[in-house]
């Protein structure tokens, strides 16, 4: 059976309700008749035997490097590093494709006589995994011969003595990384594909680097002028990465990148609603769909939640290419945009989009109002080729009940910045001139980032750029559903019902709006024409 | 109320360690356990074993035992020794006992793990029938308890790596086991465990049910003269032997050439990856059920 393509659909009088996702709960929406809804792809056919595919592509490199078993020998320094937890979401249902990746090349080393092997949780300004996830991610098998003889670490981009500056790019970028990294015979990074942006030169040059190398291209400027940043070859901040990755190419630094693609099976088959059209639903997904919504509008938030980041995603994998970065990056988009990219004509005046309850940076933990933003107007928005899926002045209408709650241990610096930033200003220039260096220095978030489980100092203006390329386009944000007194802190509107937020929209872009619907789950990405 | 608390509440805390001791000091390996074998905590320990012990873990570890009726052969009292990979290798192995040595057999466990509270001395003595081997200081106390029961017809399980594999690498035995055989005339039988660190080893705080082998040997009898480290080696060479069987299979383990394994000479992360590669799963594309439209290896190409 071949999967469906994506497609776009025109909504008539028959056209059923439309699923929005809203943080932890559900709701079903009726659009306005002409409104149109972007339907993503359906999953694509997993590869049977993952463990053979490895394999083959271990012996098979892509571009310019050699087989990974002609590379590996007796007395060498080998260090593998690989996607944290941010990728893919939710979490992967075990074997999760890391583990089985790093399984295939340990395995090989072991054969080598391999003895100095490090393996690195590439975090960049992330937080430290927990040992669950790490177990996760990792497998048992690995972790079980590495964690006892500590072998297996997380970066640590304050770590003055564990970084390597390697140089200054011709535009004057400095590239820093892990020293352990560049100072292997051969450095392995094991990545995930969820979305196009993930991946390539990105991988090594930003998940192993300092906040003096990751600065250059996490600021506004770069985040401004990449259009979109899923669109890696329109978009400044991976231009950047792309310097900073041949320099440290160039540098002598052997990698050998794998890369893996996910189809959007997100969802066990308890929740199978959630990825089949709503007019398909049959008896058995109506009434999961009615006893889900009706239990979750019963249940607290916090055990919503913990229901919800227990699931554990049974994505197929749909590809995996390892060599020379470059090469395999080309394949692996290739990949990722057969699962999520539809053909869209022309742009709207108004976008919508439900908001699910994970983001890369709240996996086992809550959404607070920065990440809701940066999924939002970062994520979403920009989920697009060519142009924008809405017009320049448009508006966004987003449905997420937006509560002021945050979590203390992994978003510390996110309490501050809503509180003593976002109350002065929501201009991510301003933002970037007047509080970045204060927050990226401050002894107490660089404790708790290198001993903690908490996201450096820096990572919610971080979140706050990603949004600037929307904040530059868009004419109005509206919020379905979310806490007004937080949506006015983020400089948005709330709105109560669909109908009233498309009435404060309409008051933005006029009367008689173009309606578009950016369905998820599962992902989706517009190419637009 | 969390777990923490409740526990903070009902235990007593520890004195200190440079502190001196005003109090009898009744724990470690001056508990006294011979409250257990009485014939009431014996009944006790007979019914818990039955009942509750042996099916749990026969649920949670799956055990396949090779070999199993040396068990019924061997003479008793006999040592049993076995390598050390998890607190499950206590249960698996009087689990797998048959009745007339697991009805009078004792354990040595580490005075300074289980008996150093006396609520956790009790129950050790009380469900496992676990006596107290001094593991950090030199005492005489523990050899001659052990040698006095083994006189006395009853068996005795230890673990003469003196703990649990840190690593899932074997480690270098000790030679009291020999030396409390010799004494007593004893025969000692090497039993060797595969697969318990995966299910819960040292560190781990999840028990992650799955299956385990327990491959038995040929018991050693003592012959007059003797010295305990060449009793010892006699015990090493067949569990090395024996690691290398459940790794392979019978005929594999004994046809190749002997090398010395048990334990190995470097504790690396690769010796232990070669070495345990037959716990995990081997590779291959599950034949069942076909998934249609997916794709094989060789359409990759």
């Amino acid at each position: 059976m071949t999967a469906r393509p994506g497609f776009v659909l025109e909504v008539d009088r028959s056209t059923p309700p439309t699923l929005f996702w809203h943080g932890e709960g559900l709701r079903l929406e009726r659009l306005p008749r002409g409104s149109r809804i972007l339907y993503p792809p359906e999953p694509l056919p997993a590869i049977r035997d993952v463990r053979a595919a490895i394999e083959h592509a271990l012996d098979h490199p892509a571009g310019d490097q050699k087989p990974l078993s002609a590379l590996l020998s007796a007395g060498m320094r080998l260090t593998i590093a690989f996607d944290d937890v941010s990728l893919p979401l939710p979490q992967m249902a075990a074997p999760d494709i890391r583990s089985l990746v790093i399984e295939g090349v340990l395995e090989r080393a072991a054969r080598a006589g391999v003895e100095d092997v490090q393996v690195v949780a590439a975090l960049a300004l992330h937080r430290r995994m927990t040992e669950g996830e790490l177990k996760h991610a990792l497998g048992k098998r690995v972790y079980n011969a590495l964690n006892p003889r500590r072998l297996i670490t997380q970066h640590d981009a304050e770590d003055q003595a564990g970084m390597l500056a390697i140089g200054h790019t011709d535009q004057g970028e400095l590239v820093e990384i892990n020293r352990r990294a560049a100072e292997s015979d051969l450095l392995v990074y094991v990545n995930i594909n969820l979305v196009s942006m993930d991946g390539g030169h990105k991988s090594v040059a930003t998940g192993l680097a300092s906040y003096a190398s990751i600065r250059h291209h996490h600021n506004v400027r770069t985040m401004v002028h990449s259009r979109s940043f899923m669109d890696r070859h329109s978009s400044e901040l991976h231009s950047s990465n792309w310097r900073m990755g041949r320099l440290i190419r160039e540098s002598g630094i052997n990698v050998f990148q794998i890369e893996t693609t996910l189809n959007t099976n997100t969802f066990p088959d308890s929740f199978r609603f959630l990825q089949r059209r709503e007019w398909e639903w049959d008896l058995r997904d109506r009434t999961t769909f009615v006893a889900t919504n009706e239990a979750l509008k019963r249940t607290p938030p916090a055990v919503a939640r913990q229901i919800f980041h227990a699931i554990r995603s049974p994505y197929g994998v749909t590809g995996i290419n390892a060599g020379e970065i470059e090469a395999v990056h080309e394949l692996t988009l290739e990949q990722v945009y057969r699962q999520q990219l539809v053909r869209v004509e022309g742009q709207t005046d108004i976008l919508t989009m439900g908001l699910p309850f994970v983001g890369p940076y709240n996996v086992n933990s809550i959404m607070n109002p920065i990440l809701v933003y940066c999924l939002a107007l970062g994520y979403f928005f920009n989920m697009y080729r060519h142009k924008p899926l809405v017009r320049k002045g448009g508006v966004v209408i987003l449905s997420h009940p937006t509560r002021p709650e945050f979590d203390p241990a992994f978003h510390p610096s996110y309490i501050d910045f809503y509180e003593q930033v976002l109350s002065e200003t929501t201009d991510p220039l301003v933002i970037e001139q007047k509080y970045e260096e204060t927050f990226a220095r401050d002894p107490w978030y660089i404790h708790l980032y290198r001993t903690g489980n908490a996201y450096h100092g820096v990572h919610p203006f971080y979140m706050w750029y990603w949004g600037a390329h929307a904040l530059d386009h868009l004419g109005g944000v509206v919020v379905l559903g979310g806490d007004p007194k937080t949506v006015r802190r983020l400089g948005f509107q709330p709105a109560t019902t669909l109908d009233d937020a498309l009435e404060i929209a309409k008051s933005i872009v006029g009367a008689n709006p173009t309606i578009t619907h950016l369905h998820s789950p599962p992902l989706v990405m517009a190419d637009v024409y | 109320m969390p777990s923490s608390q409740v526990r903070y509440i009902f235990r007593r805390p520890k004195l200190p360690g440079s502190l001196l001791r005003a109090e009898r000091r009744s724990t470690g390996a001056d508990y006294d356990t011979a409250f257990s074998r009485k014939p009431a905590a014996r009944i006790t320990r007979g019914l818990a074993m039955q009942y509750l012990i042996s099916p749990a873990t026969r649920l949670l570890a799956t055990p396949t035992v090779v070999n199993r009726e040396v068990l019924d052969t061997v003479n008793t009292p006999a040592v049993l020794v076995a390598n050390h990979e998890s607190h499950l290798d206590t249960l698996l192995l009087l689990s797998i006992l048959p009745p007339r040595i697991r009805d009078r057999v004792v354990i040595g466990a580490g005075a300074d793990y289980f008996f150093d509270r006396r609520t956790k001395g009790f129950l050790s003595a009380l469900l496992l029938g676990a006596i107290p081997i001094e593991r950090t200081r030199v005492s005489r106390r523990s050899s001659d308890l052990s040698t006095e029961l083994l006189q006395s017809g009853w068996s005795l399980i230890l673990f003469p790596e003196g703990g649990r594999t840190p690593d899932g690498l074997p480690q270098e035995l000790k030679a009291g086991a020999a030396q409390v055989a010799l004494k007593v005339g004893a025969p000692i039988l090497p039993i060797y465990i595969d697969g318990t660190y995966e299910l819960l080893g040292k560190g781990s705080t999840r028990l992650q049910p799955g299956k385990t082998t327990v491959i038995c040997g040929k018991p050693l009898y003592p012959r007059q003269g003797m010295r305990p480290q060449a009793l010892i080696e006699l015990v090493r060479e067949q569990l090395e032997v024996l690691r290398k069987e459940a790794a392979t299979d019978y005929w594999q383990a004994r046809s190749t050439e002997p090398s010395r394994s048990f334990p190995p000479a470097s504790r690396s992360w690769n010796e232990a990856w070669l070495s345990r590669s037959h716990r995990y799963r081997k590779s291959g594309a599950p034949s069942w059920p076909r998934i249609f439209g997916s794709s094989s290896p060789s359409e990759l190409d």
